[in-house]
């Protein structure tokens, strides 16, 4: 799971990630066109996140094309669910706090 | 977006009144820790502290009253404040047009590097929890080759 946190550490690599959530399948070239990049640095980035887990590809003639994979991403909430159930208990400490100071 | 924590919550109380309950020391001590040092002004260093999980330092980071806070706090108690090992922990006030007030919180920041796990051992058991179900999680289809 560090890698998918190293993955998602840098906001080119989030762009990608979005990008393929959003329009699925791409090619290095569709990738590199918004990001005013050359292949060779989107190709790094995309390694990265195939380290990663969070895309597969397949070839189609000569073009890699890429698909996003969420389980990664997936993994980092379910990691994240008890820190975020604890917020869960001190908020609602909060509002009973709140609220009782209210009726008094 | 993944790596980050948010919360949105409504309250009845006013703005002032639930920006007290999160800048003020001794309310902070009625809802998240049991004793807390605590001084709404950037840079300042104070801690919350339980007593069954120790005292966490933190370090606040901005503040625009009675709208934003935001601090950092690091996940190794009993030890001084490391930014590198802490998580982001920024609050927004907003008056609702209903009246009373929306309180959003946003905790950002989680790591799971290794310098990161090396503190590990000084986190809370709370963590340690979690720690055991990373390691459940890892186990299927990771399992060590019999040698």
């Amino acid at each position: 799971m560090s890698d998918t946190f190293l993955a998602i550490s840098d906001p080119t690599r989030r762009r990608i990630l979005n990008r393929l959530r959003t329009q699925g399948s791409l090619s290095v070239t569709d990738l590199s066109e918004p990001l005013s990049m050359t292949r060779q640095a989107v190709t790094k980035h995309l390694d990265v996140l195939e380290r990663a887990g969070l895309l597969e590809y397949r070839r189609q003639g000569r073009k890699r094309i890429h698909r996003l994979k969420a389980q990664p991403l997936e993994d980092v909430a379910d990691w994240l669910a008890p820190y975020a159930a604890a917020w869960d208990r001190r908020l609602s400490r909060l509002q009973t706090h709140l609220e009782e100071d209210d009726s008094t | 977006m993944s790596g980050v924590i948010t919360r949105a919550l409504e309250f009845s109380s006013d703005i002032e009144r639930v920006w007290k309950a999160l800048t003020d020391p001794s309310e902070i001590a009625k809802w998240f820790s049991d004793r807390a040092e605590f001084d709404p002004t950037p840079g300042s260093l104070g801690w919350l502290e339980w007593d069954e999980h120790g005292r966490y330092p933190l370090r606040v980071e901005a503040v625009e009253p009675p709208h934003r806070i935001s601090w950092s706090w690091s996940h190794n108690p009993g030890h001084e404040f490391d930014p590198e090992n802490s998580t982001l922990v920024e609050w927004t006030l907003s008056e609702r047009e209903e009246g009373g007030t929306l309180l959003e919180l946003r905790e950002s920041g989680f790591r799971t590097d290794a310098a990161y796990q090396e503190n590990q051992r000084g986190w809370t058991a709370e963590l340690g929890e979690l720690a055991e179900l990373l390691e459940g999680r890892s186990i299927p289809g990771s399992k060590p080759a019999p040698r």
